[in-house]
């Protein structure tokens, strides 16, 4: 009886021995921490890889995830830095309304010297990097070019007789386009003339309205005006503003979007149109990895471009990087983190993000005639070197974005007027300028 | 004979405080106050001292704004709607399942048997989860799949049909009416308990004297069931101030800010617009309102003497 208490007793001290020894190996390893967006499954599995990969060539190194929707990370991250407790690496809304008060706070490490010494400033695209930069610093890496177009059900095209309407763009054999924006008109009164819904639009999250918003403006007054605006001395209640949210509504009163589109969340709007309720449906590439892995007929699909009002204006779409990769200036790691995401900006890993994971990753001179990539893909890569302009979400400051958010709602619902939205985003504007809260990436 | 002196007796009878007395005070308040005073009292200090400030939660600096966050809530029209939106709430949560619960008591309590499935199949709303009940009306109130709509087409009022949430003036009623559907079986269930101890001898008296079914129930069986609305009223009044989930669920307080209560506007400016200042200050006159609601109530609930 005692022996046998005895044995137990000495089994016990051995198994505590050697949880204590392989608990001391873990904390030899430097252990990075990371919290990401990435919880769409391809990229998930995607990013659970690169880690892997990582871990792997750097056996001294181990990174943690923690995935969280845009929602989430948005409400805890800022609190988690301020705290100390946050990541080490964060990917996170870039724009003066996400990031920049971040950067303001000095929460997050200044990347501007890594970007020489990594040699990321030759690597990655220009237009993508100067969304990270404030002030004339790099403060993030960006990892996916995205830009608004109008998904088509071919099927559903075809039924009403428009699908020829669709031609290839000028200079961009690629890209298709409408000869002019009435085409785009005449083929949604001939959705909605045949039954179906003509633009699978939900702004329950008004967000939604916000792209749309950012998308009318790029065609109907183009890049460089926006950048009179953000730059220069030019005003949101312009009138050229004031048309942009003339043309949102007036495809709302044109019975263009579902009934209420303030009572359809945005899943519920690309439901819609993937079950063939919708002829199109107007927002990000980020849409093609969910209808290349989910939707069974994704070959019904496709996309183009509007095009802009004016032939004086390019061809082009409102464009965004999405989030952004950062490092926060508490890590104690900053190297190991900054090396995992010189791994991730590799072309090697550029190849993956686009094969696997349907991402256009800002890396310079990737050879995607090499690449095995869907249609929609591909013409998605030919998009991304157009003259893009900007979703404006996320390059505004907080207080713009409530004042147009709210006017993607109160437009719908007839409580404003396109002047009295661009108004009070002027106002918004006026107090963000005078609070230095804009963002100047030059 | 000597008449006693109450209040002399009582003082001569009053135990001196001591250590042994101090002792047992501290055992019995001592694990509520270790818990009450980091976990409610601290954070309600904390959050007055925050509101006092402008800070957007990341910055290292508080800057001290006196009572300018609450100047601001005043003169801030989203506030105004969303209390006016809470005080909706407060009167429809009285109202509604208060009404609908009370008569569906009496009605069960007149069923002979079966009582009790009855109340138990009123009852089952209360313990579903918010976030379900607002998912699940959500599908209900949706202008394209929803059945609400569809049976209003059926019945010829299509005219009516609508998005039940994107609109500014129906968001609120139609959330209201969800989440009042949750309540109405507490309210049954809490109704029917007082019927089975009210006075029947009054009810027997009232018939002998000819006394219709509609007298009996406004002079007899509502007065009598005066605790019971109080404390449905407590709880209505607490629950519809404190309201947040069901209405973040199913329109994030919009369209354009329409349903926005206090809880969800100031989880709004807190958290997703960057102003913890400001917010704090809503989470300061939420706490008053609730607090200064509860304690009407409870002193009315005090029996005049």
């Amino acid at each position: 009886m005692y022996g046998s208490i005895v044995k137990r007793a000495l089994f016990a001290s051995t198994m505590l021995l050697g949880l204590a020894s392989g608990s001391a190996l873990a904390q030899d390893k430097t252990v990075i921490t990371m919290w990401d967006q990435f919880f769409s499954a391809a990229p998930n599995k995607l990013m659970d890889e690169f880690v892997a990969e990582f871990e792997a060539a750097h056996p001294d190194v181990q990174i943690k995830r923690n995935v969280l929707d845009t929602d989430s990370i948005r409400a805890t991250l800022p609190s988690a830095l301020a705290s100390g407790q946050g990541p080490d690496i964060f990917y996170y809304d870039a724009g003066p309304a996400f990031l920049g008060p971040l950067v303001q706070a000095g929460l997050v490490a200044d990347l501007t010297q890594e970007y020489a010494a990594r040699g990321w400033d030759k690597a990655l695209v220009t237009w993508p990097v100067e969304r990270v930069t404030y002030n004339g610093k790099i403060w993030g890496v960006p990892n996916e070019i995205e830009y608004t177009n109008v998904y088509v059900d071919l099927a559903v095209l075809d039924k009403i007789g428009m699908k020829d309407k669709l031609v290839p763009a000028e200079g961009h054999p690629d890209l298709l386009t409408l000869a002019s924006l009435d085409d785009f008109t005449a083929m949604m009164k001939a959705a909605k003339d045949g039954g179906v819904i003509p633009i699978a639009f939900g702004n329950r999250d008004p967000g939604r309205g916000g792209h749309l918003f950012s998308y009318f403006l790029t065609l109907t007054a183009g890049k460089d005006f926006v950048d009179t605006i953000l730059f220069g001395d030019g005003r949101w209640d312009d009138p050229k503003v004031i048309a942009a949210w003339d043309l949102y509504k007036s495809f709302n009163d044109a019975g263009f979007y579902p009934p209420s589109p303030n009572a359809i969340s945005y899943d519920e709007g690309n439901a819609l149109f993937f079950n063939g309720g919708a002829a199109s449906n107007i927002t990000g590439t980020w849409l093609v990895g969910d209808i290349v892995d989910q939707v069974p007929e994704a070959s019904n699909f496709d996309f183009f471009l509007l095009p802009s009002a004016s032939k004086d204006l390019p061809l082009s779409a409102a464009a965004g990087i999405g989030s952004t990769f950062a490092v926060s200036d508490k890590s104690a790691h900053k190297k190991e983190a900054l090396d995992f995401l010189g791994f991730l900006m590799s072309k090697e890993a550029g190849k993956r993000w686009l094969e696997q994971a349907n991402i256009v990753p800002p890396i310079q001179d990737l050879d995607t005639d090499s690449m095995k990539l869907s249609p929609m893909l591909k013409r998605v890569v030919a998009g991304a070197s157009l003259p893009l302009s900007y979703n404006l979400d996320v390059v505004m400051p907080a207080e713009w974005n409530q004042a147009m958010t709210a006017g993607t709602q109160s437009l719908l619902d007839g409580s404003s007027t396109s002047a009295a939205v661009s108004a009070a985003m002027q106002t918004a504007w006026e107090k963000a300028k005078a609070e230095g809260k804009i963002w100047k990436a030059r | 004979m000597a008449i006693p002196n109450p209040t002399a007796s009582r003082s001569s009878r009053r135990p001196r405080f001591t250590l042994a007395i101090a002792g047992k005070y501290l055992l019995f308040l001592g694990p509520a106050a270790a818990l009450y005073l980091p976990f409610v009292l601290r954070p309600l200090i904390e959050t007055f001292y925050l509101s006092l400030h402008q800070w957007n939660g990341v910055s290292p600096d508080w800057t001290f704004f006196g009572l300018d966050n609450f100047v601001r809530a005043f003169s801030d029209r989203i506030f105004w709607t969303a209390l006016f939106n809470n005080f909706l709430w407060v009167v429809a949560s009285f109202i509604l399942p208060m009404g609908f619960g009370l008569v569906l008591a009496v009605m069960i309590s007149n069923v002979g048997r079966g009582q009790k499935i009855y109340s138990g199949i009123f009852f089952m709303p209360v313990v579903l989860n918010l976030i379900i009940v607002a998912l699940v009306w959500g599908l209900i109130y949706n202008p394209l799949i929803g059945p609400l709509n569809r049976f209003l087409k059926v019945i010829g009022l299509g005219a009516y049909a609508k998005g039940w949430l994107g609109d500014s003036l129906t968001a609120t009623p139609a959330i209201i009416f969800a989440g009042n559907w949750t309540f109405f079986g507490f309210c049954t269930v809490i109704f029917l308990q007082g019927l089975r101890t009210m006075n029947v001898e009054q009810l027997e008296a009232a018939t002998l004297d000819g006394a219709n079914a509609v007298r009996k129930f406004f002079h007899i069986v509502v007065p009598s069931l005066a605790d019971q609305v109080r404390l449905i009223a407590v709880l209505s009044v607490i629950g519809s101030f404190k309201v947040f989930d069901i209405v973040y669920v199913m329109t994030k307080g919009g369209p354009n800010h329409a349903s926005e209560v206090i809880a969800t506007y100031m989880y709004w400016q807190s958290f997703m617009n960057g102003s913890l200042g400001y917010g704090a200050a809503l989470a300061v006159l939420l706490t008053v309102f609730v607090a200064s609601a509860s304690c009407l109530l409870m002193m009315s609930r005090e029996p005049k003497r």
